[in-house]
C-alpha cells in the first residue's frame, strides 16, 4: 500500500500536466526520452580551441600562479604546496584532468548517446569519460569525473508549442561525487565538495559549428565565490583526430 | 558632515573593488620589473581622461634639463581619491618613483609614488592608489 | 518502480525554462579568465590567435608610443575589443522602447573606460551598404533565437584584437551569442577578419549583474586632448619592421618557444602541444635589476 501512494501521486501530476497540455490545443507530443528531447546536437567529434587562457592551459603554469581564481586562505596555502612528484608518486596523476578541468585541456572530445537516457563525453586529453544521465544518477562510486545529472532546458518550440516550432534551447549539467582536483595543471586545488554547474549551447556560424559550456564551480572548501569560466569546441568532420593519451602533467618550465 | 565621509569610503571601495585596467597594457608600454625615482620642478599638470599627467623638469648630471612625462589615473580613479586639478602646481618640488617606459626617447614614467616635501603630500602609499 | 523512474524522466529531462530575457542593467565583468590579457599583455605575445603574417607583421611594428598622439588619445575601445576588455570592467544595459508600440527596438550598452557605447537593433532593420561610413562600435542588428541574443555587427572601423598592436582591419565582422542565466551574462563572439586573421577567432567573457555597481563615468573628448609626450612636430612614433627589441620577452619570461608567441592558427589547437615539446625555448631571464637611479 505504502508504495503505491508515491506511484498514485506521481500518475495524478502526469495527468494534470497532460490535461494542461490538452486544454492548450494539444500542442507538440512529448518525446519519450532524452535523446529525443534534445533541443541541440552535441554529438559528434570536437576540438578545443584555445584562444583564452592560453598559458594557464596549453603549458603548466608555475607553482603558485593562480591569477584569477578565487580561492580561500585554504585553496591558497594547497595551491602553494603543490607538489608534481608527489602526485605523481601517489597515483594522482589525473588530478588535473577530473571534471573541474577537463573541458579547459586542450584536446579533443566525442560526444554519443550511450543510450536513450546518457550523453556520454570522451576526451583523449587523459583518456577520460563523462556520463551525463538525465533524470537522476546513480550513487557510485566516486571518481574524476563525479557523478553528472542532466536537464534539457527548452526555451521555445516546448511542451505546448505550435506544432512546427523549432526547439531552441541548452544543456544544463549538475556534477557532484567528484575526486579532489585541480582547476589548473599547476595544483590550483577543488574538493570533493565542489558543485558544478554547466551549461551547454550550440552555435552555427558561417558553416562552422560551435559549443560553448560555461561552468560555475562552488566550493565551500577553496573558493571564496563561484568560479566561473567559459570554453569553445569547434567541430570536426570526424574523430580521426582523437588520440587517447595517460594522464601526465608536464613540469612549469619556469 | 558625517554621511558625507561615509558616502566618501564606499565610493572609494567601490572604485577599488571594481578595479579596472587601463586602456593600453601597461605591460606592453612600460618596463614593470624596473624602476626608476625622478626629482625635479613640476611644470605641467593635466588632470583629465584618459590618463593624467604630471611633466616635471629633471635636471641631468651635465646640467642639462629633460622633460619628463609621467602617467597617473584618470579623472574618476584620482578625483575619489581627492586629488584635484589644484592638487599639484606648476612650480612644485616633487620626488616621483614609476615603471619607465619601454621606448626610452619618450622619457616617460608610470607613476608609483608621488611626494611632495614642502607640505608632506603623497600618493601611492594608501590601498588602492595605484594607477589603472 | 520503472513506471516512476520514466514518469520522472519525462519530466526531468526537459523542462521548460525561458526565451527572451531582459539583459538590462548595470553588470560587473567576473574576471576568472583571461585576467592577465585583457590589459596586461607584453609585447610579442600573440599566442592563440590565428594570425596572418601580415597582421604579425604589424603587431611587431607596433609601439605603446602611438598611443600618445593627439589623433590616437581620445580613441574609444572598438566592439571587437571592449565586449571582452577589462578596461571595460562596467557595463550598463537598456532597452530603447518604440512609444507608439511599447515594443523593444533596440538594446543600448555602455561601458566606462572612454565610454564607448553602442546600438543592438532588433527591429529588423537592415545593415547599411558597404560604402557606408565605419564607426568604432560598427552597426549591429540582433534577433533572439530562443534564450540566446544573437548579434551581427559590421561597419567597424580598423581597430585592435589586443592592446600590444595585434591589429584589425575595417573589413571585421563580428557575431556574438548573448546568453543571461540568473545574474550571469555571457558573451561569446567570433571574429572574421579576411586580412589579419587566418580563421575564425572565437572568445567569450561572463559578467554578473551588480545593482550597486557605481558607474564610473569615463569621458574623453577634444578637451581631453593634450601634448603626453613632447615630441617635435609631425613627428610619429614608429618602429620599423625587424626593429622592435622585448618582442621575445613574453618566451623568455614563461619559458614558451618564441614561435608559439607569435601566434598562428596552430596555437590554438591542441596538436601544438606535441610541437612546444621540440621547439627551441630561451633561456630562463636573468635575475632583474635593482632599482635604477634617475636617468
Amino acid at each position: 500500500m505504502m508504495n503505491r501512494i508515491p506511484f498514485a501521486v506521481v500518475g495524478f501530476v502526469v495527468m494534470t500536466a497532460a490535461a494542461a497540455t490538452a486544454q492548450r490545443g494539444g500542442g507538440t507530443p512529448e518525446p519519450s526520452s532524452a535523446s529525443a528531447a534534445a533541443p541541440i546536437d552535441l554529438t559528434g567529434s570536437w576540438v578545443s580551441v584555445v584562444t583564452e587562457d592560453w598559458r594557464w592551459r596549453m603549458v603548466t603554469p608555475p607553482k603558485g600562479d593562480y591569477i584569477g581564481v578565487p580561492l580561500t586562505p585554504q585553496g591558497r596555502k594547497l595551491a602553494d604546496s603543490w607538489d608534481l612528484a608527489r602526485d605523481n608518486a601517489e597515483g594522482n596523476q589525473c588530478r588535473a584532468f577530473g571534471v573541474g578541468n577537463i573541458m579547459r585541456m586542450p584536446g579533443r572530445v566525442n560526444i554519443a548517446w550511450e543510450d536513450p537516457n546518457t550523453l556520454r563525453m570522451d576526451f583523449d586529453a587523459g583518456t577520460q569519460t563523462r556520463r551525463l544521465r538525465f533524470g537522476s544518477s546513480p550513487a557510485g562510486e566516486v571518481s574524476w569525473q563525479g557523478s553528472s545529472v542532466a536537464t534539457w532546458e527548452i526555451t521555445s518550440g516546448g511542451r505546448g508549442a505550435p506544432p512546427g516550432k523549432p526547439r531552441t534551447g541548452d544543456l544544463k549539467v549538475t556534477t557532484t561525487g567528484m575526486r579532489p582536483g585541480y582547476f589548473r595543471k599547476n595544483g590550483v586545488p577543488y574538493s570533493d565538495k565542489m558543485v558544478l554547474t554547466e551549461y551547454f549551447d550550440r552555435h552555427s556560424e558561417q558553416g562552422d559549428e560551435w559549443f560553448t559550456v560555461m561552468a560555475i564551480a562552488e566550493d565551500p572548501a577553496y573558493l571564496s565565490e563561484p568560479f566561473v569560466v567559459t570554453t569553445s569546441f569547434k567541430k570536426e568532420r570526424d574523430g580521426s583526430n582523437f588520440k587517447p593519451t595517460p594522464c601526465e602533467t608536464t613540469p612549469p618550465p619556469r | 558632515m558625517a554621511r558625507h565621509l561615509l558616502l566618501g569610503m564606499y565610493l572609494v571601495l567601490t572604485i577599488g573593488a571594481a578595479r579596472t585596467f587601463a586602456h593600453h597594457s601597461f605591460a606592453a608600454t612600460y618596463l614593470e620589473d624596473q624602476s626608476v625615482t625622478i626629482e625635479g620642478e613640476l611644470v605641467q599638470f593635466m588632470y583629465r581622461n584618459p590618463h593624467s599627467f604630471v611633466h616635471v623638469m629633471v635636471k641631468q648630471k651635465d646640467g642639462t634639463s629633460i622633460r619628463y612625462a609621467v602617467e597617473w589615473g584618470g579623472v574618476g580613479q584620482l578625483g575619489y581619491q581627492g586629488v584635484t586639478k589644484d592638487t599639484l602646481k606648476a612650480g612644485d618640488f616633487v620626488i616621483i618613483s614609476g615603471s619607465p617606459a619601454r621606448n626610452p626617447d619618450d622619457h616617460r614614467v608610470r607613476m608609483i609614488t608621488l611626494k611632495r616635501p614642502k607640505d608632506g603630500f603623497n600618493w601611492g602609499q594608501r590601498e588602492g592608489e595605484v594607477v589603472d | 518502480m520503472k513506471t516512476l523512474s520514466i514518469c520522472a524522466l519525462l519530466f526531468l529531462a526537459a523542462v521548460p525554462a525561458r526565451a527572451q530575457v531582459d539583459l538590462a542593467g548595470d553588470w560587473r565583468a567576473v574576471q576568472h579568465e583571461d585576467t592577465f590579457r585583457r590589459g596586461g599583455v607584453l609585447v610579442g605575445e600573440y599566442v592563440g590567435i590565428p594570425l596572418t603574417p601580415g597582421g604579425r607583421l604589424r603587431a611587431e611594428s607596433w609601439t605603446a608610443s602611438q598611443l600618445t598622439v593627439p589623433e590616437h588619445q581620445c580613441i574609444p575601445h572598438p566592439v571587437t575589443y571592449a565586449e571582452h576588455s577589462y578596461a571595460m570592467g562596467q557595463m550598463r544595459v537598456w532597452n530603447v522602447v518604440d512609444p507608439e508600440t511599447a515594443k523593444i527596438v533596440a538594446i543600448r550598452k555602455r561601458g566606462t573606460w572612454m565610454e564607448p557605447e553602442r546600438t543592438i537593433w532588433l527591429d529588423g532593420r537592415p545593415h547599411p551598404p558597404a560604402e557606408a561610413p565605419h564607426t568604432w562600435q560598427g552597426f549591429s542588428t540582433g534577433r533572439w533565437d530562443g534564450h540566446v541574443l544573437t548579434v551581427t555587427t559590421t561597419h567597424i572601423k580598423s581597430g585592435h584584437l589586443q592592446m600590444n598592436g595585434v591589429a584589425l582591419s575595417d573589413d571585421v565582422t563580428l557575431t556574438e551569442y548573448f546568453t543571461r542565466r540568473g545574474n550571469y551574462l555571457t558573451n561569446v563572439t567570433i571574429l572574421h577578419d579576411p586580412v589579419y586573421l587566418t580563421e575564425p577567432f572565437i572568445r567569450s567573457s561572463t559578467w554578473e549583474l551588480d545593482p550597486s555597481l557605481n558607474f564610473v563615468r569615463y569621458p574623453c573628448g577634444p578637451n581631453e586632448i593634450v601634448v603626453e609626450i613632447p615630441r617635435p612636430p609631425n613627428f610619429v612614433p614608429h618602429v620599423l619592421p625587424g626593429q622592435n627589441t622585448g618582442l621575445d620577452e613574453f618566451a623568455v619570461r614563461y619559458g614558451i618557444p618564441v614561435e608559439a608567441a607569435g601566434g598562428g592558427a596552430e596555437t590554438m589547437y591542441p596538436e601544438y602541444l606535441q610541437r612546444m615539446k621540440t621547439a627551441p625555448v630561451p633561456a630562463a631571464p636573468k635575475p632583474a635589476a635593482a632599482a635604477a637611479a634617475a636617468r
